[in-house]
């Protein structure tokens, strides 16, 4: 069995997930000619993986002073990585934890810019189509959306194919947005409830993944409840791998592996500087409800990009990376609601900071058709924990190299990783930071509280496919969702 | 597990591309544990400097998750992992460092680490206000909660214990998601699961794999 | 917070628990316009606060995570001082049952302690349910035409006369609440479907294998007992937005993803609607009649404070009333009405008949060797549900037994209390047996806790109790909470017949653990007032438990001389007023409340509408 082969077997062996017991369907999957053309079929090889470290630590022979790898200009075409290049040597001496942290707080950069970037492949700022291009994610022959992957009633999709647009939907044209409302489009997970602008209109929400993700589904008919009942075997996706050598010194191409994301958007209004946001053009249908009964809509906004969230499973991370973005003006933290008394923000006005109590729910009934919000109610929120460790530095670094370009109002807020990716008693690997949350995408569940509050890895471990009995579907929600 | 042990190893290092592409494994992850005692000891052939505030804590620190492995039977590395996201251990040394006889009981075990009976002479063969110190201690890591050493000596000096009032304060929620004694019975805490829809059909990890160092 | 003026409610709902909760929203779909009146708080935007009281409490009890605070300074909080208190388990022990100063119920010297608790929150007391959902048997509801014992409800489990027959809400019900089962492994005792359950079976436990291969052919009384799933509002696939189980083992009380059914899912829904508004702090306190016998309005008291001043009163008028306050509060706001007149009580029977599943506790250690790995998945996955029904019905009670999967958690604590003695040197769970004073530590404690603490198990017999009209709830003349409300004064106790069933529970306890080869420990508390001596002069005593299940206090019947409510749960006394929740249970059965509940609810939801539609 080649090194990789045991890569994946160790994944599966040592993760106590009990599910898998007496199953070696992973392991087959690499093992021999016949599963690796189902690998590259899958998840082939891919050429420009971006293994920039975020130091010189690992240099070898090891440098005389450790320095961080410059912010350049250079970073904006060094490529999409596919998968971490992280050590525990660094900047920050022997602090392990602190090290690895700013690794993949780097990498989580490093995706950032390579996904942002425009999709007619010029770097960020140069493209000729424009000042604020589609970026690459935007492109469905890089990402789908996730409505295009799982159709009504369970038809296969294929990939770069957009399902078919609503008759309602006259302006669509390709290169826009466009946004098919559902429950999860307004509403947070497990309806925790919408956000709401200062304009009093919802933030809208998707969710979109790339090719060897959907490879993934397709092959094995996920995309349908049917097939997922009919498919016994655990739910592994593809895992990304950086370029490496074998024991003959003869170089392995890297694998990019499954990345999934999860966007917010706000409705652009009063009040919006539409040159401090990535903004689209969009379409936003709803279909047509019994009760009450209603017709099927469809609305033309333009749309500027609040949050995003990118998932990358690799080969070290069985439970993936998980990284988020915020838009620069979205919130106050605690110490910015003391201190900047009169600061525009999305989701948070400054002039209520003293009468409002933060981060309640709007009240019900929450009804995305209609808005403005009744009775003038806009969401107060506040972020719960502070951006720390290296992600300030790292956002002044990029936001410097990204000047002149929407991407400069972009703020990393931190990365989730397995600490203990291994553990045979934790399915989730430990996780650091422990709590994760995205004020656009997490609102009403940030915090510290075990279990309650939002943790990436605590929450999607819970994930499930319909199979019956259900099984764990690999810490993606997106299985529940077919029809 | 021998996929595992070649997961320690990880492909071997030959220049520095692939030592940038070093996929981590536990053994990195763990050096740091050692390098960091080191680091608080003083580098080796260095003078006999004093230590400084925050040495000396290490060094104390240090000192009481041996002990603490020691009594509790769970191994250091699990107690106080190498890459620590969560460092209870902090939280409960603040708490045991609150008490008057938290210094002895650290000199006691000092002073006998290396006798095959060190556990006895701490939990049973110390004077009273030592001997409860390291029952709290002990309690602390399996429940994440305090028992005031007074409690205990109380208890154990009842004719009928069950009738005894005492009331165990919950140092936070995440010691009490933290608490070995859920992973001694080879479970999760009661409200804090990490598993998946019907784990519990199937057997557990095995005790080992809980409590032993990798 | 006054009352929006300008929302004419239809139907104006006592009660955001379950029964309230599913009542709303049937009407809000329906368009009616529904304004809850809720005592207790509202509903949080995510359950941190509720978490943090659990994880902090080292009592945890059902009631921890919710307000109002179980304790003030330390003490049991003074229900005098609280503006809309209930009970809590941790008033019912020996040393203040009797307290009013701790305890909300005044209770009966003279009796035993009624062992059950409630909320007063938003979701109400179904917030900490465990989830059981059975189906009663078609038996109980004639237990005087099969057994000669008791009444005969107004309704069937299924009959040609449709109206009648509540198979068809049980089906509606497991729907709106999403039950996890089987049809397969339910059809015993004459149960009958006419559809799936809406999600599969949750996966038994390792607990329920063994004893199931454990008791393989064992009979008692002629009767073959089998291990069998059982159906519980708890998710075994994503359902509603929320997710699968992840085996939390924390049902009791309260679920942290929410994979347990919890009313605040429908009282969620009810909100969408935009025809439901809810109250919060709103303490109905008087229901008031006009001289036609039709309920004028309700009037209320509103607070800020848990324990703080009252900040307004106002009343509510409606063309329709629902009570859905629980089988304690409902009869004691009809009790309180009219100046302490009552309302809705020509039959005498308001508060009366109040009983409960008295549960049998029994708990054993499988042998070295044989673990079993409790405290792991729900609380509990499967029962033995053979013994619910039989002959034996018209001599002693029937009981069902429930599969515990939390170790002795519930008997004894655990697993504090035994690794507390084997640290400490002491033996309050009987494990230690080694010489007192020792303590253990380090490879040895380990292996140790990890052999007795995989073995645990314990089993819960849900015992069907009498109804008895001395068993009653009624108001205080002396103890008032902080609105100056009367308490619930309460007098209760055990029938010969409930008696002998809880004596039954105990012989198979024994009998099963016999067969499994594990060593009992159960073991009855030291003179306690929650145990009686069984048999009569022989020494020997059984310890009872509340399950919190409140039935009876205002039955359903079919006439106005033996019964509060008819079969759709409206009174006799005033045709505009409907009392819902098991107050309305003739009999309690062996099944746990929450989906007949449910199901009547449900029922009485669409004749509400069907009224008003008339009107």
């Amino acid at each position: 069995m080649s090194k990789k082969a045991l890569l994946f077997a160790g994944i599966v062996g040592a993760l106590g997930f009990t599910m898998l017991a007496g199953s070696s369907s992973s392991i087959g999957q690499v093992a021999g000619a016949a599963s690796d053309s189902l690998e590259d079929k899958i998840n082939p090889p891919v050429a420009n993986c971006n293994v920039t470290p975020d130091s010189n630590a690992n240099q070898n022979p090891p440098p005389s002073k450790i320095v961080p790898t410059p912010i350049t200009r250079s970073l904006l075409t060094s490529g999409q990585p596919c998968a971490q290049t992280v050590s525990g040597k660094g900047p920050h001496g022997n602090d392990l934890l602190l090290n690895l942290q700013r690794g993949f707080d780097f990498y989580s950069w490093l995706t950032f810019v390579a996904l942002n970037s425009p999709n007619d492949g010029a770097p960020i700022g140069e493209s000729k189509k424009g000042q604020d291009p589609t970026t690459v994610w935007e492109d469905i022959n890089n990402y789908m959306q996730l409505a295009d992957v799982m159709l009504p009633e369970g038809r296969p999709p294929t990939w770069g194919v957009r399902d078919t647009v609503p008759p309602q939907c006259k302006d669509f044209r390709e290169g826009m947005m466009l946004i098919r409302m559902t429950e999860e489009t307004f509403n947070q997970p497990f309806k925790s409830g919408p956000l709401i602008d200062q304009n009093g209109n919802y933030a809208l929400f998707d969710i979109l993944m790339n090719e060897p993700m959907f490879a993934y589904i397709a092959e094995h008919r996920l995309y349908s409840v049917q097939g997922q009942e009919e498919f016994a075997e655990p739910i592994v996706f593809p895992s990304g791998s950086n370029p490496t050598k074998d024991k003959d010194g003869k170089p392995i191409l890297g694998r990019m592996g499954a990345i999934m994301l999860k966007v917010s958007w706000k409705v652009l209004g009063d009040n919006d500087d539409p040159r401090k946001f990535h903004t689209v053009d969009a379409v936003i249908y709803t279909p047509p409800s019994e009760k009450p009964k209603t017709d099927a809509t469809c609305v033309r906004r333009k749309l500027g990009l609040v949050g995003f969230h990118a998932v990358h499973k690799t080969a070290f991370a069985p439970q993936w990376i998980w990284t988020t973005f915020e838009h620069v003006d979205n919130v106050p933290d605690k110490e910015g609601v003391k201190a900047h008394k009169s600061r525009h923000y999305n989701f948070f006005n400054s002039a209520r900071a003293a009468s409002r109590t933060p981060n309640e729910l709007p009240p019900q009934p929450w009804n995305p058709s209609k808005e403005p919000f009744t009775n003038d109610f806009k969401s107060q929120i506040v972020r719960e924990i502070s951006v720390t460790d290296d992600a300030p530095a790292l956002n002044k670094g990029f936001q410097m190299i990204l000047a002149g370009t929407v991407w400069a109002n972009y703020m990393l807020i931190s990365t989730q990783w397995p600490t203990d990716a291994r553990s045979a008693t934790d399915p989730t690997g430990a996780p650091a930071p422990t709590f994760l949350a995205n004020t656009t995408l997490e609102t009403y569940s940030q915090g510290k509280m075990p279990i309650a509050s939002s943790s990436c890895m605590a929450c999607h471990g819970n994930a499930t496919t319909q199979h019956k009995p259900a099984t764990p579907s690999d810490f993606t929600f997106t299985l529940e969702k077919a029809h | 597990m021998s996929d595992l042990e070649h997961e320690k190893q990880g492909p071997i290092a030959q220049d520095t591309n692939e030592q940038a592409m070093m996929p981590l494994t536990r053994r990195t992850i763990l050096t740091g544990a050692a390098a960091t005692a080191a680091a608080a000891v003083g580098s080796v052939g260095a003078q006999a400097a004093p230590l400084t505030p925050n040495q000396q804590t290490d060094k104390q620190l240090d000192l009481f998750l041996e002990l603490s492995a020691v009594l509790t039977g769970v191994a250091k590395a699990k107690l106080a992992p190498g890459v620590d996201p969560i460092k209870i251990k902090l939280e409960y040394f603040a708490q045991a460092k609150k008490e008057h006889a938290f210094a002895q009981l650290l000199d006691l075990f000092s002073r006998n680490r290396n006798a095959p009976n060190v556990g006895d002479i701490i939990c049973n063969k110390s004077e009273p206000n030592v001997r409860f110190l390291a029952r709290s201690v002990m309690l602390m890591w399996y429940l994440g909660a305090w028992y005031d050493p007074k409690d205990l000596r109380r208890l154990a000096d009842s004719q009928k214990p069950e009738d005894e009032k005492v009331f165990p304060v919950i140092i936070s929620p995440k010691a009490y998601t933290q608490g070995w004694v859920w992973r001694v019975a080879q479970t999760h805490p009661m409200g804090a699961s990490e598993w998946t829809f019907g784990h519990w059909a199937n057997k557990p990890p095995t005790l080992d794999s809980f409590i032993k160092s990798a | 917070m006054c009352a929006d003026k300008t929302f004419d409610p239809d139907v104006v709902i006592v009660g955001s628990g379950v029964a309230g909760a599913l009542i709303a929203k049937q009407l809000g779909l329906a368009g009616r316009k529904v304004l809850m009146l809720e005592a207790g708080a509202e509903m949080p935007a995510d359950v941190d606060e509720y978490m943090n009281r659990f994880f902090m409490a080292s009592a945890k009890v059902p009631e921890i995570p919710y307000t109002p605070d179980l304790f003030t300074n330390r003490k049991l909080t003074d229900p005098k001082t609280v503006n809309a208190g209930r009970p809590t388990v941790l008033s019912l022990d020996k040393d203040n049952w009797l307290k009013p100063e701790e305890s909300y119920f005044i209770q009966d010297s003279k009796k035993v302690p009624f062992g059950s608790t409630y909320e007063r929150i938003n979701g109400g007391t179904v917030r900490h349910w465990l989830g059981t959902s059975l189906r009663f048997v078609p038996n109980d509801f004639e237990m005087h035409k099969r057994y000669g014992r008791f009444v005969d409800w107004p309704l069937r489990y299924d009959s040609d006369d449709k109206n009648i027959s509540l198979k068809a809400w049980y089906a509606e019900a497991e729907k709106e609440i999403g039950v996890s089962a089987d049809v397969k492994d339910q059809q015993h005792l004459g149960i009958t479907f006419d559809q799936k359950y809406p999600m599969p079976a949750i996966p038994l436990s390792l607990v329920d294998t063994s004893i199931s291969d454990g008791i393989a052919d064992l009979k008692h009384d002629d009767i073959l007992l089998q291990v069998r799933s059982t159906p519980a509002g708890r998710n075994s696939q994503p359902y509603q937005n929320r997710r699968a189980c992840a085996g939390n083992t924390n049902c009791i009380p309260i679920c942290p993803i929410q994979a347990k059914y919890d009313p605040s899912v429908t009282l969620a829904d009810a909100l969408r609607t935009g025809n439901v508004k809810i109250l919060y702090r709103t303490v109905a306190n008087d229901v008031v009649v006009d001289v036609n016998g039709r309920v004028r309005e309700i009037k209320y008291i509103q607070y800020k404070e848990d324990k703080g001043p009252a900040t307004g009163r106002d009343s509510v008028s409606a063309k329709v009333y629902v009570l859905a306050a629980n089988a304690i509060e409902t009869p004691r706001l009809l009790l309180m009405s009219m100046g302490r007149k009552g309302v809705a009580n020509s039959s005498g029977l308001v508060g009366k008949n109040l009983m409960d599943h008295p549960l049998y506790l029994a708990w054993a250690l499988m042998p070295e060797g044989k673990p079993v790995y409790p405290y792991r998945g729900p609380l509990s996955t499967a029962g033995i549900e053979d013994l619910r029904d039989g002959k034996f019905r018209s001599e002693r009670a029937a009981f069902r037994i429930e599969i515990g999967n939390e170790g002795w958690n519930f008997p004894i604590g655990d697993p504090n209390t035994t690794t507390l003695d084997f640290i400490n040197g002491i033996n309050i769970s009987h494990l230690n047996d080694g010489p007192r004073g020792q303590a253990l530590f380090g490879h040895d404690l380990v292996t140790k806790l990890n052999s007795v603490l995989t073995r645990q198990f314990r089993l819960g017999f849900l015992v069907e109790q009498s109804p008895d009209e001395s068993n009653q709830v009624t108001l205080s003349n002396k103890f008032t909470d902080r609105l100056g409300l009367p308490r619930p004064q309460i007098t209760y106790d055990l029938s010969d017949y409930t008696k002998k069933g809880m004596a039954e529970a105990k012989r198979v306890a024994t009998l099963i653990f016999d067969r499994l080869g594990a060593t009992e420990f159960t073991k009855a508390r030291p003179n306690d007032p929650s145990q009686f001596e069984w048999p009569v002069g022989s020494g020997q005593r059984i310890d009872f438990y509340g399950s919190g299940h409140i039935v009876g206090t205002y039955r359903m019947g079919t006439d106005r001389s033996n019964s509060v409510v008819n079969a759709d749960q409206r009174s006799w006394d005033h045709d505009n007023l409907y009392l819902v929740g098991s107050g309305t249970f003739p009999t309690v059965a062996t099944a746990n409340p929450t989906l007949t509940l449910a199901a009547l609810s449900l029922r009485t939801a669409e004749k509400i509408n069907q009224a008003l539609t008339l009107r």
